[in-house]
């Protein structure tokens, strides 16, 4: 028997550990991150537990971003 | 007793008696099931002490003797790992699919394995003689769980004390519904005070879906877990104490109430204010029958707020404490009324369903049917939560809290999930420390129904491998390695989770 948390019950696993993750969009965009870096597949229903454990225990990652000179720097605006 | 330290008519050498009662003081005595009355027994324990003797039941010759210590070596080994009887019927409940209150041999040593416990061929061939006497082949778990839980009486100062079999037996039959009742009640005390969800985990009637009547048998079955062995006719007894309509079944939301302690209802005091403060008190008058919603709003998230303050564990937020019980009703599309009551009643509180609906009613709006459990909780307590990737009405929301906001996730996988990993590390840092593995384990667990017993052995390798999953992004090639190169504790580890 597997052993794994579908999206809502990760989302759910988040809010008990006191992050929230609002709406559905966002939880998928989150969920495709991680279940690209575990199972390779963003689409993948469910995921192990102890992959999603080791995953998010794990340290930050290196990022390699793309360098972007002609795009205008974005900007944020609180309020 | 007193026969052997007698030294002449009407003479007893109370030295001898008082040092012999001393060597076996009343706590040891109830565990390994010896009473001092049995004073050959003793010596023979005695004797066994002192040539070092290994635990040989033949060495008894009388089959009695035998048996007893066979099955004291049994309670011993039990009750070293299991520390409520909840747990344990909880384990035998998974393979009694029936709910018959009985299993196979197989299955009863499959759930005691649960837990770590292996016993000699001896011990389970009087084990098993002793609880089968018909040769059925199967066991009654309830009074194996009375055997190793063994009833509590009540004593004059209204506590429950846990007494050895004779005693408690007596106590038992002359015990009053009312000092039963009172019983349950500091059961549930005690288990409120250790934290949320050890209610449902310690007492399995707060397992129960919330919307059922219970009958006699069950009821019994559910009585084992407070350590209270009844017959018919006390549990019928106290099944009419609570509920004096109850023929042969009460009422789920009857028995509950009858549980709880009575400051744990808020029912009267919720609706007429009286619990909330002299402001809300003031400004509603008997006179006026309903309060109006914001009044009723602030009125009973106040009671709720101290309620968890007072009976709650001692330094656990509220915020935390809802968040725990709720956070499993995020799977379900649509919050019921029997899920939200059930979730109260998983931190001690039991509110009148009219009062329940109309709160969960101000928690929906036309665009959101369903219930807003994280507004509900961040009005409890608006520290409970960091917010990620938040796309929600920031206009209502603090600055601080637009400030935790992440910006829309437009960006590289591996950014998203170093913020993830950010946010949730720090959030655990707040909240101390805490098993990422468990929490995820507690998600998985509701939906497949399986259990994990808390003090067995195997819980000790999940434990460790915990450890392993918890290792530094740099040494996770090696947790691998680790992981792969132990087959078998991966699978004893998984078999756990």
């Amino acid at each position: 028997m597997r052993h794994s948390l579908s999206p809502k019950q990760l989302q759910a696993a988040l809010f008990n550990l006191g992050l929230k993750v609002e709406s559905y969009g966002n939880m998928q965009r989150l969920w495709a991150a991680i279940a690209n870096a575990i199972a390779s597949n963003p689409l993948a229903i469910s995921l192990d537990i102890l992959a999603l454990a080791d995953l998010l225990n794990s340290k930050a990652e290196r990022v390699h971003r793309p360098v972007q000179n002609d795009t205008p720097r974005q900007t944020i605006t609180l309020g | 007793m007193t026969r052997e330290f007698k030294t002449g008519k009407n003479r007893i050498n109370y030295r001898e008696l008082i040092r012999a009662l001393e060597e076996y003081p009343a706590k040891v005595a109830r565990q390994s099931l010896v009473y001092p009355a049995n004073r050959k027994y003793l010596q023979q324990k005695k004797q066994r002490a002192t040539s070092h003797a290994t635990t040989s039941f033949d060495s008894f010759k009388d089959p009695s003797q035998r048996n007893r210590a066979a099955l004291e070596a049994v309670h011993t080994k039990v009750s070293r790992k299991i520390i409520n009887p909840g747990d344990l019927r909880l384990a035998f409940e998974k393979f009694d699919v029936s709910r018959r209150g009985r299993i196979s041999y197989d299955f009863f040593m499959k759930a005691l394995g649960q837990f770590g416990i292996v016993l000699q061929d001896a011990e389970t061939h009087c084990l098993l003689r002793s609880m089968d006497p018909d040769n059925e082949k199967s066991i009654e778990y309830g009074n194996f769980i009375a055997m190793v839980f063994p009833p509590v009486r009540i004593n004059t100062a209204r506590k429950a004390v846990p007494v050895g079999f004779k005693a408690a037996n007596r106590a038992m039959a002359s015990m009053s519904p009312a000092d039963q009742l009172r019983h349950l009640q500091i059961c549930v005390e005690k288990a409120l005070a250790k934290g949320p969800r050890e209610l449902q985990r310690m007492l399995g009637v707060f397992r129960l879906p919330g919307d059922e009547d219970i009958d006699l048998s069950a009821l019994k079955m559910m009585l084992l877990d407070f350590g209270l062995s009844l017959t018919d006719a006390q549990a019928l007894a106290l099944m009419r104490f609570l509920d004096p309509a109850a023929k042969t079944r009460i009422g789920y939301y009857k028995l509950i109430s009858g549980m709880l302690p009575s400051d744990c209802l808020l029912e009267q005091n919720a609706r007429s204010g009286l619990a909330v403060g002299t402001s809300i008190l003031h400004r509603h008058r008997p006179a006026q029958n309903k309060m109006s919603d914001p009044d009723f709003q602030h009125a009973i998230l106040a009671r709720i707020k101290r309620q968890l303050h007072r009976k709650g564990p001692s330094g656990v937020p509220v915020g935390h404490q809802l968040r725990e019980v709720l956070s499993t009703l995020l799977c379900c599309n649509e919050v019921s009324l029997v899920d939200f009551r059930r979730a109260f009643v998983g931190v001690g509180i039991l509110m009148d369903d009219a009062d329940l609906e109309r709160l969960m009613n101000l928690y929906r709006t036309p665009s959101h049917p369903a219930m807003r459990l994280s507004q509900f909780i961040e009005d409890m307590d608006d520290k409970t939560f960091d917010f990620v990737f938040s796309t929600g009405n920031v206009a209502s929301a603090s600055l601080q809290r637009v400030q935790k906001e992440l910006p829309a996730p437009n960006e590289p996988d591996a950014l998203l999930r170093n913020k993830l990993r950010r946010v949730l590390q720090s959030r655990m840092h707040k909240d101390g420390s805490k098993s990422i593995v468990t929490v995820l384990r507690l998600h998985d667990l509701e939906r497949t129904g399986r259990f994990v017993p808390p003090h067995a052995d195997t819980f000790d390798c999940e434990m460790r491998f915990g450890f392993a999953a918890t290792l530094p992004h740099a040494c996770c090639e090696g947790a691998e390695a680790l992981r792969l190169s132990c087959t078998c504790f991966h699978n004893v580890t998984r078999n756990c989770i």
